[in-house]
């Protein structure tokens, strides 16, 4: 278990929050088996980076914030293991565990009814990797805060050009990294923050902010760390607000609504020292060179940043880091003079220092676990490998990331590319640039993979199950048997469709949807290319996710009513769809969403689970329900159901029975007149028909005696 | 050893004296000082004199950027003027004692001609050796020195520097004349914090809800949107880029002002990635590129990181004003007193002029100006006051922070607070912020307070 750190009253404990759930991940392949704050990167886990750097910076108390999940004791252990090191004096280190955190606002307002936050604390995400001076902004903001005391939070950019964004623009994501900041030059105090859609455009300033400040300092892109001092209100606010998602949507508000809220944020924009997250795949291998190239200075490769001994052998003049235990082999093909002329090595141990003799001063850039054998023919460069893996000769691996146990085999050429652990590389398997080979798969021999693929040794849903396994516009083809022309005739392998990997992910669809809806469309167009659907279908089939989100939700949050209504009001005129569709799909989803909740392992919608769903949402489904013909197209939505999901079938006469008895949504008469008039007309109606006869009847009957109907309710039910 | 490479930085006496000897034989700089403007805003004043002459303390307002040029070792200046007032403004400079050369350029004032206008007026005039033309306003109240000025845009190869210092409200408030709310909306100058460079520059009143900054990636430095700095009107601009903009078939040809349009107009070209009008930079380049096939222009090579053009903005922290309103030429009379040491060093005239006639029995406070000629007759009362010369105060008058222009006669009795007298003040009266430039509208024995006394317009 984590260590139960007891919270001093003290008031000069300076504390840090770590959300590990991270707004951005690196896609399941790696994520179901990791956390992503435990990736090792440069065989250091992320999350030490950041204890490391917190500790260094004279923070007292870390509290590691997590969302339940099956990693949740692999970060406590580790925490603890980090700690565990350390004296009473250290840095005390607290996982908190969440049961329903979906983002980094509900963290805030979660550790706020916990009261865990005595004073200003450092907000930041798990996969920051930072050297930046913490006590000097620390300070810096204690002493605004005392000036001013409507200043509630103090953001911290770093101003650097952007070298690699040709890098990262091609996920679309990097917008995420930097922001537009315009402060007022003499406070500091944050006027204007927008992300940076793209590169080129320009920057348009309202010049109403002169009259806050006549001197406006403008950031054209700050990088953003996600890094923030908070005062105490911060986490109120948060909590004040439920609309607050993330910490943009925060800075948002407190700017927009200044008057209203009369707070403020500041802005410190630093410019010495070292700060980027390894947010995307693409980030992680930017941070990956920097490490290696010590601009994380302090934070190096060869020492250990849990326990600060030296495991590494560290040679500048090639940038190489290898354990001692690791062997360099004289292979038989491996000749060195080849090696020495592509200006690459990890060569034979003795070989090493030669080369670098012989000048020829390629910085290979290359960090090689604990019992690795690396054969004296394989180049490694910008790469990492990880502890006992093997590689033969002729490998070449530019911008590997090879985690521990691996085999790859002679001929193998990885580029840009994750390698899990375990993994099987047979001989001429060429990983392209953008692939995630998920642990435990095997590849080849001979085969090429195209760039951006996923690779995980088991079939996708055995290991990712959706969230949504009725969705009828959830067209993944599901592979059972690993596909020889994929993973090759000795390989084990299946492809993660990336759309899947959005979908069982809900961690970041409901950050996204939570985020005022701002990267939606942007997943919608990855999703829309794929599945090739026209821009109708694509809008309506999005609507519809985000209304099954949020009844999911609302249900296991017990959302008010008119809260749901809101919110699906919200994505209504989001996507622009009728009110007749909005019925429809709020009528599917509400059974939908009773089905959700009891899914694990089968997906058999069960009656009690209906029946709560239709319980919590009686209300919003009345909201929508206003004329005759209103009740009409609910019961053709219900109908339209069973034609997708026949398995509601059994449950439709009790559904039908409670909505028009118990919730006195539906009209007998109206049910009658639909039934006569032969529903909607689809095939399952036939069957309906046949299932619901009884009710019908006693329908008709009861419609005869009206006065008996109250009493009948409970004979029936 | 040491010695001898010291020398090779310094550089031997006798180089030092070549290098003088060069800089004399040929004038890199030529000064125009644009001195024909109205004063529209300070229309009660320039109503009777033009508005380079109004006098501050018992100077002319154009003896102030004549003697800033002459500091930094100009010889000669072209000064643009209405036409008809040439022979006044050239006595200007006999009369304070300047030594610098004026070649006043007159302009017919009838069509009202913009800044650009009496620029293409005189563009003839310069020379065409020079390299940089230092363009200043006549309403230009300043301590810099010129010549940091001039360093600072030879050092940053500007293509044009424009001398900016924070704003200060007038230390010397109310203004005398009746109350009015000076709103103009400021000029907004974007510059690169570090560096200074002018990247966008905006006259007041020229934007609207927002402001579109040229996207200027290529540099870290955050970007200083400001409305506190003051546009000095010194301009200092290359030649070349000077007469490209003020030539017939350019883009500017219509353009009426140097600091409303054409200012802005020069930034802006910075970042335009194509130069369709190429100055002599441009030539070379195209040249390089057509004989030199290996030259590659590098991913970096945008106009807005490497152009032609480069402006910047020189940040001047001490006393800078433009004397172009009747509130900021109120503060600088009354400031007058402490401020000209620092603004005509090695000029000024003594604050008590040696010919003016002061009576021992007159009570004359020690931060007054008196100057040459004026007489003050016993029993007076002057306290913080400007006298110009030739002035005539006679007994039993009583000033406070007042300002008296040239050849201006109090009578006995009058009664003067925190006003602007230009007119004899013939008759006992009592005046509380007020202007006064006619002295037909004054009435024996009445009391005005925040008003202006002037001729009215023949029309009326």
């Amino acid at each position: 278990m984590a260590p139960k750190v007891e919270v001093h009253e003290e008031p000069s404990v300076l504390q840090a929050v770590v959300l590990t759930e991270c707004d951005i991940d690196y896609g399941a392949a790696i994520t179901h088996y990791n956390p992503k704050v435990l990736v090792p990167l440069a065989n250091t886990p992320l999350l030490d980076y950041t204890l490391a750097w917190l500790e260094r910076c004279g923070v007292d108390e870390v509290i590691v914030y997590c969302r339940a999940n099956p990693h949740t004791d692999k970060i406590k252990q580790h925490c603890k293991r980090f700690t565990s090191r350390r004296e009473e004096c250290g840095i005390k280190v607290m996982v908190v565990v969440s049961e329903d955190c979906l983002n980094l606002g509900d963290a805030m307002r979660d550790l706020y009814s916990k009261s865990l936050l005595k004073d200003d604390f450092i907000l930041l995400q798990g996969d920051l990797v930072a050297t930046l001076n913490l006590q000097d902004i620390v300070a810096k903001h204690k002493e605004n805060r005392l000036s001013d005391k409507s200043m509630i939070m103090t953001c911290v950019y770093v101003n650097k050009p952007l070298e690699t964004t040709a890098v990262e623009g091609e996920e679309g994501r990097g917008k995420e990294v930097t922001a537009t900041l315009v402060t007022a030059a003499d406070t500091g105090k944050l006027l204007l923050h927008r992300r940076s859609r793209n590169k080129s455009s320009k920057i348009s300033i309202p010049t109403e902010l002169f009259q806050a400040s006549s001197d406006l300092l403008t950031y054209p892109a700050a990088y953003d760390p996600s890094l923030a001092i908070c005062s105490e209100v911060v986490p109120s606010l948060f909590s004040d607000n439920f609309d607050y998602g993330s910490r943009d949507s925060l800075l948002r508000g407190v700017i927009e609504q200044e008057e209203l809220l009369g707070y403020s944020i500041r802005c410190q924009v630093v410019q010495e020292g070292y700060a980027c997250r390894a947010s995307t795949l693409q980030q992680y291998q930017r941070v990956s060179g920097e490490v290696m190239r010590r601009e994380a200075y302090p934070m190096v490769c060869e020492s250990s940043l849990t326990s600060h001994r030296i495991r590494y052998t560290y040679d500048p003049f090639t940038t190489t880091y290898w354990e001692p235990s690791a062997k360099f082999t004289k292979g038989n093909g491996g000749a060195s003079e080849a090696v020495v002329g592509a200006g690459t090595e990890v060569d034979a141990g003795s070989v090493i220092i030669t080369c670098n003799f012989r000048g020829n001063g390629g910085a290979s850039e290359a960090v090689v676990g604990a019992g690795t054998e690396v054969d004296a023919g394989a180049i490694l460069t910008a790469s990492v490998v990880g502890d006992h893996c093997t590689l033969a000769d002729g490998v070449i691996a530019n911008a590997a990331f090879i985690m521990n146990n691996v085999q790859i085999k002679s001929g193998c050429e990885l580029s840009h590319c994750y390698i899990g652990d375990d993994v099987v590389l047979e001989k001429g398997v060429v990983v392209s640039s953008g692939c995630v080979v998920g642990p435990g798969v095997r590849l080849g021999p001979d085969v090429t993979i195209p760039p951006g693929t996923q690779l995980v040794a088991h079939p996708p849903h055995h290991h990712a199950p959706s969230t949504h396994p009725h969705d009828d516009f959830d067209e993944t083809a599901r592979v059972k048997e690993a596909d020889p022309s994929i993973c090759g005739s000795k390989g084990k392998a299946f492809i993660l469709l990336p759309e899947e990997s959005d979908q069982d992910d809900d961690e970041e669809e409901e950050e996204s949807s939570d985020d005022g809806r701002s990267s939606g469309p942007d997943e919608g167009d990855s999703e829309d290319a794929l599945m090739m659907m026209s821009d109708d279908e694509h809008s309506e089939n999005e609507f519809r996710r985000e209304v099954q989100e949020s009844l999911t939700n609302g249900m296991r949050k017990k959302s008010a009513a008119e809260n749901m209504v809101l919110e699906i009001n919200a994505s209504r005129h989001a996507y622009n769809v009728s009110m007749e569709d909005v019925l429809t799909t709020v009528t599917q989803g509400i059974l939908r969403a009773g089905q959700t909740q009891k899914q694990d392992g089968s997906t058999e919608p069960t009656w009690p689970g209906i029946n709560t769903a239709l319980k919590c949402f009686a209300d919003v489904l009345r909201n929508y329900v206003r004329k005759g013909r209103d009740q009409l197209l609910v019961l053709n939505a219900i109908e339209k159901l069973m034609v997708d999901s026949p398995e509601y079938l059994p449950a439709t006469q009790k559904i039908l029975f409670n909505l028009n008895q118990t919730f006195e949504i539906l009209e007998g008469e109206v049910i009658i007149h639909w039934y006569k008039k032969g529903g909607a007309g689809t095939t399952a109606f036939t069957t309906i028909k046949t299932s619901i006869a009884q009710f019908i009847e006693w329908l008709e009957k009861d419609s005869e005696d009206e006065d008996d109907d109250d009493d009948s309710d409970d004979e029936s039910s | 050893m040491p010695n001898k490479l010291l020398d090779l930085f310094h550089g031997s006496p006798e180089n030092l004296q070549a290098a003088s000897v060069e800089i004399k034989m040929r004038p890199e700089v030529q000064a125009v000082v644009l001195a024909a403007g109205p004063g529209m805003r300070m229309t009660a004043l320039t109503a009777t004199s033009p508005k380079c002459l109004l006098p501050l303390a018992t100077l002319p307002m154009l003896a102030f950027p004549l003697h800033l040029l002459q500091r930094a070792g100009l010889e000669e200046a072209t000064v643009v003027v209405a036409a008809g007032e040439e022979v006044r403004v050239s006595k200007v400079v006999e009369q304070c004692g300047l030594t610098i050369n004026v070649d006043s350029a007159p302009v017919n004032t009838s069509t009202d001609p913009g800044t650009a206008d009496s620029l293409r007026h005189i563009l003839h005039k310069i020379k065409r050796n020079v390299d940089d033309v230092v363009i200043v306003s006549s309403d230009l109240v300043t301590d810099v020195k010129l010549q940091d000025v001039l360093d600072f845009h030879r050092a940053h190869g500007s293509t044009l520097t424009a001398l900016t210092a924070p704003l200060t409200p007038p230390q010397h408030q109310p203004a005398p004349g009746p109350r009015t709310k000076p709103f103009t909306s400021s000029d907004v100058m974007v510059t690169e914090s570090e560096s200074g460079r002018l990247v966008l520059v905006v006259a007041g009143g020229d934007y609207d809800h927002t402001l579109t900054l040229p996207s200027v990636r290529s540099s870290k430095a955050p970007l200083l949107v400001s409305t506190s700095l003051l546009d000095a009107h010194l301009y200092i601009v290359k030649r070349s880029i000077l007469e490209q903009c003020l030539a017939k078939e350019s883009a500017c040809q219509d353009m009426g002002s140097f600091k409303a349009e054409i200012l802005p107009y020069i930034v802006s070209r910075q970042f335009q990635p194509h130069n369709k009008e190429t100055g002599p930079d441009e030539d070379f380049e195209s040249l390089v590129s057509q004989y030199n096939t290996s030259v590659v222009v590098s991913r970096h090579h945008t106009s807005a990181s490497f152009s032609a053009i480069t402006c910047y903005a020189y940040k001047h922290q001490g006393l800078c004003v433009r004397v172009n309103t009747i509130p900021t030429y109120w503060d600088i009379n009354r400031r007058m007193y402490s401020l000209i040491d620092k603004v005509l060093p090695g000029l000024s005239e003594p604050r008590r002029h040696p010919s003016a006639q002061i009576h021992e029995k007159a009570q004359v406070s020690e931060d007054s100006v008196v100057g040459a000629g004026t007489l003050v007759s016993e029993k007076t009362n002057i306290t913080s006051c400007v006298l110009a010369s030739h002035c005539r105060v006679d007994p039993m008058a009583r000033l406070s922070n007042s300002v008296l222009a040239h050849h201006t006669a109090i009578t006995s009795g009058c009664v003067v607070e925190n006003s602007l007298v230009r007119a004899s003040l013939n008759h006992k009266c009592v005046l509380k912020n007020c202007i006064v430039t006619d002295s037909s509208r004054i009435q024996e024995g009445k009391t005005y307070i925040n008003e202006i006394l002037e001729a009215t317009p023949e029309f009326v």
